[in-house]
């Protein structure tokens, strides 16, 4: 009998949520939260986040969320006392703020590394854990490149541009607006913008490969020119727009002067024409947002392998976008009580557009269990961490 | 009775169909038998989170899920337990209304009077020097980006700082009250109050007053800002806002982060016109109680009125009417302050731009009240005029 091939198996994503069920949810979560004065929301994640991997299915076993509320909550105490320190120290000794900011930058890597840790590992499918080896060496040593080689042409190009004297003419000009120090930022950005795609590669990449589940070990194989690619095109497409915005708005403007006849009565229609500006560059921005959101999942998921498994993502930008779109207007037109709605119907759609290609899956092994502190993820949580996944 | 599920083995992603048999006397045995019979009081039950499938967890390691999420309540219930209380909240149409019903009242209350009440609560509380801290530093940074040198003459300025003094409240002086000359620069006629007590005053809006109580109607309005706390308060007040929306918003945070500024931006521009009205309210008592014309306010910010729009027509016809120093009047102090401190990544210009309260005229643009940071000029003008004799 001839060898037998392994069997591929193509396993689309299922996500079951109920708007209305998950409705009553959030508003006890909410209501629970302002009696307890804040304690309750520890638990209140943990019961939405089991809501939304209980109903996510994958070849008919369902994922969970085990993290247990106490631990959060105390990482939430500690992430919102040093929040608050932070704050004031910064409100009371403006010129520290530099050197907080640089300590916040340089703490960064480390808490999101013990974010992902806790994370991946209360994340659990077929009863086998995900796991995050916690490498805090090498995540220091990806960035530490870049970075260096950016704050050092930064710091070249700055002295460079100080001894000018062109520099030093502009400053001295009488009742002049330009200090030279408003330059520092402008050459950073000069130097670190052309670097963001390459720094989300490095840091997409570290993610998954760090990432286990049970002792299937993840692996990224795109290469940071797939990143690149993506962006140049929303920054076109950001170009783009804004130009026939502009275009658009000035021939609104011209519309309305001509109509009324004198640019006096412009001023009463201020208040339209402010509203068409922002709907000329509000709504297109929801495009590219899609945009980003759909093609850079579909890269990296496209490209995330468990051994041979592999990842199917299927999004599309203008669904995407339209998704951002009417959640956002549904979302102010409710004051906010089509949250769970607009969450359930973006989750239902990523569900909806992804599949899991599967040679293996009936044998991964667990590892041993390890105990994990909540502290990271709440920092995570509270300077609004995007764990891009 | 028995319950149907899936039997996980804890150690590998592999399951088997099983059936669970619970017996009168709190035995549980599996079939196929690859358990060994255990009590039921030594397993762990998962909390039922809506319709999502709940797990039962063997001491020894195995994990039952079962979606036979009526069956398992039978059995809990058999036993003497019962659901957890906040599921039973969830899944009352009654509590989930009640709930909602009061989350709608009191997030109402809490962002109109509850955050602004408790602000001024707080901010009497904490003693005065904190006033001092948070207007660290605010004055060097508006030296350094807008304010020139003063051009007034000495004899000028003494005349007015005695005026001042004259203002002052008498006992208990909590601030540092002093009264400072600067050339506005683009900014051009202004006044703004430090929380300390500093009060800076542009030559160019000494240069517009026709009448030097004019000038006192304006330093009266500032000090008004000092007394009754607005910088602290406003910076309470932002944080309070900021946590109830957080509370509603947070777990969810997907779902619309695009759009969750909205709520913060009008209920803060409300708050800032409450205390604009408050300061002049302080204004106002103090001319009537000493016997001075409050038209002079009303004079003075009709003429700060067509100052600005003079600019407007300036812009427009290209006819250089008053061309020392127009004021523009979209410009907010705060786009100065916060510009200094975004560079840094942090979000504390809102915090930052409440430390300055400045006089500032609004033309009445319709809705667009709504986001202004100032009552309209004419309801202003009107209050002050009535009381004139």
């Amino acid at each position: 009998m001839a060898e037998q091939q392994p069997l591929i198996r193509m396993m689309p994503f299922r996500f079951e949520g109920d708007s209305v069920e998950f409705f009553r949810i959030w508003i006890v979560n909410i209501f629970l939260t302002i009696l307890t004065l804040g304690i309750y929301s520890a638990w209140a994640k943990v019961r939405t986040l089991r809501y939304f991997y209980g109903n996510t299915w994958l070849d008919n076993n369902n994922f969970s969320y085990l993290a247990d509320p106490l631990k959060i909550l105390k990482g939430r105490i500690i992430a919102v006392t040093t929040l608050v320190i932070y704050f004031f120290t910064w409100e009371i000794f403006p010129q520290a703020g530099f050197w907080l900011l640089a300590l916040g930058v340089l703490l960064f890597p480390a808490i999101m590394v013990m974010a992902l840790s806790f994370h991946m590992n209360n994340s659990a499918y077929r009863s086998i854990r995900f796991s995050f080896k916690k490498d805090f060496h090498k995540i220091y040593m990806v960035f530490i490149t870049p970075l260096a080689i950016v704050l050092v042409l930064t710091w070249l190009s700055y002295s460079f541009l100080e001894s000018t004297d062109f520099i030093a003419e502009l400053e001295n000009q009488k009742d002049a607006e330009f200090h030279k120090e408003d330059l520092l930022p402008t050459v950073f950005m000069f130097f670190i913008l052309p670097l963001l795609p390459y720094l989300d590669y490095l840091r997409t990449r570290f993610i998954i490969n760090q990432t286990q589940y049970g002792k299937s070990e993840a692996h990224f194989s795109a290469g940071g020119w797939e990143f690149y690619k993506i962006y140049l095109i929303a920054f076109l497409l950001f170009m783009a727009i804004i130009f026939v915005a502009t275009i658009a708005i000035g021939v609104i403007v011209a519309i309305i002067g001509i109509e009324n006849g004198s640019a006096e009565n412009l001023g009463e229609n201020i208040g339209w024409i402010t509203v068409i500006s922002m709907i000329a560059i509000y709504v297109p921005s929801f495009f590219i947002y899609g945009y980003m959101r759909a093609v850079r999942t579909n890269m990296v998921f496209n490209n995330a392998n468990f051994g041979r498994d592999t990842f199917i993502s299927k999004l599309k930008t203008v669904p995407v976008s339209w998704l951002y779109l009417s959640n956002a207007i549904a979302i102010v037109c409710s004051a906010g009580l089509l949250i769970p709605w607009a969450a359930i119907r973006m989750a239902r759609y990523v569900a909806d557009n992804t599949e899991f290609e599967s040679r293996t899956l009936d044998n991964i092994q667990a590892t041993s269990e390890s105990k994990q502190s909540a502290l990271g993820e709440e920092f995570g949580d509270a300077f609004d961490l995007d764990l891009g996944l | 009775m028995r319950l149907k599920g899936r039997l996980f083995d804890g150690k590998t992603s592999t399951s088997h169909e099983a059936i669970l048999f619970f017996d009168e006397h709190g035995n549980i045995e599996s079939k196929p038998s690859i358990l060994s019979p255990v009590l039921f009081k030594d397993v762990v039950i998962s909390s039922r989170v809506g319709s999502t499938p709940r797990t039962i967890t063997f001491p020894t390691g195995e994990i039952f899920e079962t979606v036979e999420l009526d069956d398992l309540n039978n059995i809990i219930e058999q036993y003497g337990g019962g659901e957890s209380w906040v599921h039973l909240l969830e899944s009352n149409t009654q509590y989930v209304v009640c709930a909602l019903i009061f989350l709608v009242a009191f997030l109402t209350w809490g962002s109109i009077w509850g955050v602004p009440w408790l602000s001024t609560q707080v901010a009497y509380a904490l003693p005065a020097e904190i006033n001092t801290y948070i207007a660290h530093g605010t004055l060097e940074t508006l030296d350094k980006r807008v304010f020139k040198e003063s051009k007034l003459n000495e004899e000028r300025k003494l005349e007015l700082k005695q005026s001042f003094t004259a203002l002052l409240p008498e006992k208990d002086q909590l601030f540092n009250y002093k009264l400072i000359f600067r050339k506005g620069g683009y900014i051009g006629a202004n006044a703004f109050a430090l929380p300390d007590g500093t009060v800076v005053v542009t030559d160019e809006l000494v240069n517009l007053a026709a009448h030097d109580d004019e000038i006192i109607s304006v330093l009266l309005h500032e000090i008004g800002h000092v007394e009754y706390r607005h910088g602290l308060r406003s910076i309470i007040n932002h944080a309070g806002l900021t946590a109830l929306v957080l509370t509603v918003t947070g777990d969810v945070n997907s779902a619309g982060a695009l759009v969750l500024a909205l709520p913060n931006v009008l209920l803060e521009s409300s708050y800032s016109r409450d205390l604009e009205w408050e300061a002049d309210s302080y204004s106002l008592a103090y001319m009537q109680n000493h016997n001075m014309d409050t038209e002079h306010f009303a004079n003075f910010m009709e003429r700060m009125d067509n100052y600005a729009y003079e600019f407007d027509d300036e812009d427009i016809e290209g006819n250089n009417v008053n061309n020392e120093c127009p004021v523009d009047n979209d410009m907010d102090i705060s786009d100065i302050t916060g510009e200094e401190k975004t560079d840094g990544g942090i979000e504390t210009d809102t915090i930052e731009t409440t430390a300055v309260e400045e006089t500032q005229v609004s033309p009445d643009l319709g809705w667009l009240n709504y986001i202004s940071s100032h009552p309209p000029s004419e309801e202003r003008i009107a209050r002050f005029r009535n009381k004139s004799k």
